[in-house]
């Protein structure tokens, strides 16, 4: 076969035609799969909307599987259950709910569990958001509990987001989000090109192009070895606030979690293919200390939690080490998701009724 | 290294790159090499038995050849075949079924009461052995029967047998068909070129598409603890859809990657769930071993050209060892055992059928045979229920479910399902029976943009909405 103009126009327009049907068939596919709008853009961040309380649920917005119901919580819409303990989860994406199928995040379990109790009705509201840090969610968290007369908050943080970080962000101004920020990606071709090279390419050449993109995006900048105790710091100041907005506004009964992750104390070989990942989203920390941090994350959490007096779910204890409970480094499986609420549950349980443990 | 693998989409361009740089015999050996690295990827000590087994071939070729030359003795040459027979169908029955066959033994004398301590053997099965066998074979039986040369180069001899695309899981090549494509240089023709990428991309859509888009289904239902009538139904359904799509598709990509490269391989699937009767679905199902069975042993056994009841004994008894050759379990002789008698009692009801065919008329003959393919269809898909099962109590169970309840507990959903992923393959397969020709896909009948198009959604449903990755069925045999 000779390579010629002709040939090399057809070349073109067969990759222009596939390209385009590709981009097409991703729409469509969308709008069979979530009755996605076949022309607009579209993203993860039309979940968000802007508030004065920085960015939150947008009221009936869905990507993919994800649903915001109308009260700018995921999941089903909330029940009017006068009579109802309200519980709400506070926290970032492992709250919110990643990988697990739709009804298996962590929240709703907790919400089966505890209506199947018996005795009173419970309804939980998920007002967790990938990406919200405990200080700068805290405004929100005081106005969702007094709204809707929460009497229990479980919050499950992450420590992660506290890497680099220099001051808390209970206390920083609100800065709105940039006016196209939640409108959605143009193309949805590359995104899930982009997934499906991820989801091919062996884990050793993963871990490489990871390594890659690291240097890249810290080149001139140091890397840590360890986190600087101004982000514990405000990590410390952030959790105490946030609790200080729950029992203002009513909560009787905050919950902290303690931050669980895939990785034992060691990390087993398989496990720097999902350091490395992790530290992809966090580059300026060594891949290596992400482990160290969780723990002295963990343990200033504890110590917050005894000083505050509010009741203790010791999740890290419980789970780390137990790969079949993330689908990532920290994002929970069905399976992750169901023992997380088991331990709240449990906790729940214990607090109300102290002698439960025994009687199990 | 699966043909639906990152390893094997790396390969093969890698293999072209090089292959159409080469000279003919160079070609030839750059083929051996890739091919045995293909198949040492599985496990490198599956090679021992393959090559083994390969060299003593060619030496009994080589030696029955040479006593044809010299005038010499048939039974000196019956010498070399019975020598190649034995490495043959010995090292199968060592590696597929000697456990089988002492785990049946123990069970009997079990049965007896009698309890013996039997040795297992801890050996795991090399990647296709079945089809490298019976592909080996053909062509020791053929020097002997005079119908093929042997050939003088080892190596050409080493490539017919080791040929990457075809190694695993066929289709079963005739020595005589591939060795001539292999001694004569080739050049790849635009059209091959055309066809091989349509029988790729196509391969690939069935098998990963349609085939692992209905393995859940029939895992499920096949696992489940007691299915109603109706799920067993579905669950059939998808089965016969899954194993249809996963070998038709290894068998398209196979074809298609040996047009790549200039060779033609048999056709091994024609339409076979639109077979009229049972011996019309063998003349269209895995064709490559149908016609191997018919050849080698049918036809050994006498054919039909004794009494009826010889022939009947023939049909069974091919039949048997054509589903023992599947794998070394009861199910598979069970299943053989089922279609040997399908034929059987089709060779006894023939004339009345025919009788029946004519009483129809011209008019209704489109209805008769619609009616006829149906009931074939679901002959076949009774034949996949005793094919899939895991043993003769879930295919007693099985069967009491659908006697029992019929279609009660249909699950209507899984059904949509079933018929949403098998929807593609009805509507390809009613086109190409009504264009009479199974290469209408590459005719152009659309204008080359569309049909590019066409090919781009089924690149993406290959891609983004291919289910879990599965191996390929026969694989295993």
């Amino acid at each position: 076969m000779r390579w010629n103009a002709r040939l090399g126009w057809r070349t073109l327009l067969a990759v222009m035609v596939v390209a385009l049907t590709w981009e097409l068939a991703c729409r469509v596919d969308d709008w069979v799969s979530y009755q996605a709008p076949v022309q607009s853009r579209y993203g993860m961040n039309i979940l968000y909307r802007d508030s004065p309380w920085g960015p939150i649920g947008n009221p009936g917005a869905r990507f993919g599987k994800w649903r915001i119901n109308s009260e700018g919580f995921r999941g089903p819409e909330v029940p009017a259950w006068p009579d109802a303990t309200t519980v709400v989860t506070y926290g970032a994406s492992e709250t919110f709910g990643m990988y697990e199928s739709e009804g298996n995040e962590f929240p709703r379990r907790l919400e089966n569990m505890l209506n199947a109790s018996g005795g009173s009705r419970f309804r939980v509201l998920n007002m967790a958001l990938p990406g919200m840090r405990v200080g700068s969610g805290a405004a929100y968290l005081s106005q969702v509990v007094s709204r809707y007369h929460a009497s229990i908050v479980v919050m499950y943080p992450t420590p992660a987001h506290y890497i680099g970080v220099s001051r808390d962000y209970c206390d920083r101004e609100v800065r709105p989000l940039p006016e196209d920020w939640n409108k959605g990606a143009l193309l949805r071709l590359p995104e899930r090109l982009s997934d499906l090279i991820k989801g091919s390419l062996p884990r050793a050449v993963m871990t490489r192009l990871r390594h890659w993109s690291i240097a890249l995006s810290q080149r001139g900048k140091p890397t840590l070895e360890v986190v600087d105790e101004a982000s514990y710091r405000a990590w410390e100041d952030d959790l105490r606030c946030a609790i200080r907005a729950a029992r203002s506004a009513g909560a009787g009964i905050p919950v902290l979690v303690t931050h669980a992750n895939r990785f034992g104390l060691k990390p087993a070989k398989d496990d720097m293919y999902w350091l490395v990942a992790w530290r992809q989203q966090y580059s300026e920390l060594d891949e290596h200390a992400f482990i160290a941090h969780e723990r002295r994350s963990n343990e200033i959490l504890r110590q917050v939690a005894r000083d505050e007096g509010v009741l203790l779910v010791d999740a890290a204890a419980a789970m780390n080490g137990k790969a079949g409970y993330f689908q990532d480094y920290a994002h929970f499986t069905n399976e992750g998701a169901q023992a997380m609420a088991r331990l709240i549950h449990s906790a729940l349980i214990e607090r109300s009724n102290p002698t439960a443990r025994h009687e199990r | 290294m699966l043909f639906n693998s990152l390893e094997f989409l790396i390969f093969l361009p890698l293999v072209l790159l090089v292959y159409y740089r080469l000279s003919h015999q160079n070609q030839n050996r750059f083929l051996v090499v890739a091919s045995c690295y293909f198949y040492a990827s599985w496990d490198w000590r599956f090679l021992a038995p393959l090559i083994f087994s390969t060299t003593i071939d060619f030496y009994c070729a080589r030696q029955m050849e040479r006593s044809i030359e010299a005038g010499g003795l048939q039974s000196e040459r019956k010498r070399y075949l019975v020598l190649s027979l034995i490495t043959n169908l010995g090292l199968l029955a060592f590696f597929k079924y000697f456990n089988f066959f002492v785990d049946s033994f123990h069970d009997v004398l079990a049965g007896l009461g009698v309890d013996v301590p039997v040795p297992a053997l801890n050996v795991i099965l090399p990647v296709g052995i079945s089809f490298y066998t019976f592909q080996a074979l053909s062509y020791t039986i053929d020097v002997y029967r005079g119908q093929v040369h042997a050939v003088r180069s080892f190596w050409d001899f080493f490539l017919a047998v080791l040929f990457f695309p075809h190694l695993v899981a066929g289709p079963i090549q005739r020595a005589a068909n591939l060795l001539k494509q292999v001694m004569t240089p080739r050049r790849t023709t635009p059209e091959q070129w055309q066809d091989g990428i349509h029988l790729i991309i196509w391969g690939y859509f069935k098998k990963v598409f349609i085939a692992d888009g209905l393995a859940p289904i029939a895992n499920a239902i096949f696992a489940a603890n007691s299915p109603t009538g109706g799920e067993v139904v579905v669950g059939v359904l998808a089965f016969a859809f899954q194993i249809y799509c996963d070998f038709s598709g290894y068998t398209d990509i196979a074809r298609g990657v040996a047009k790549l490269m200039g060779f033609e391989f048999m056709l091994n699937f024609n339409l076979p769930y639109l077979a009229r009767n049972p011996p019309d679905f063998w003349q269209r199902w895995h064709i490559s071993l149908s016609t191997w069975l018919r050849d080698y042993l049918y036809i050994s056994l006498g054919g039909n050209r004794g009494s009826r009841t010889q022939t009947y004994r023939n049909l069974m008894v091919t039949m048997l060892i054509g589903g023992l050759w599947h794998g070394a379990a009861w199910n598979y002789v069970l299943w053989g055992a089922y279609h040997g008698f399908i034929l059987v009692i089709h060779r006894l009801v023939v004339s009345p059928l025919r009788s029946v065919e004519r009483a129809f008329g011209h008019l209704a003959h489109s209805l008769w045979v619609t009616l006829c393919v149906i009931c074939m269809f679901t002959l076949t898909c009774y034949g996949w229920l005793l094919f899939r099962a895991t043993g003769l109590t879930q295919i007693g169970a099985m069967t009491a479910s659908l006697l029992h309840s019929g279609l009660a507990g249909l699950p209507t959903n899984l059904a949509w399902t079933v018929l949403l992923f098998a929807s593609p393959l009805v509507v390809v397969q009613a086109l190409q029976w009504s264009q009479g020709r199974l290469d209408f896909m590459r005719q152009k009948w659309l204008p080359l943009p569309a049909m590019v198009a066409v090919y781009a959604v089924m690149g993406y449903l290959i891609l983004f909405r291919g289910g879990a990755p599965q191996a390929f069925v026969y694989f295993q045999f």
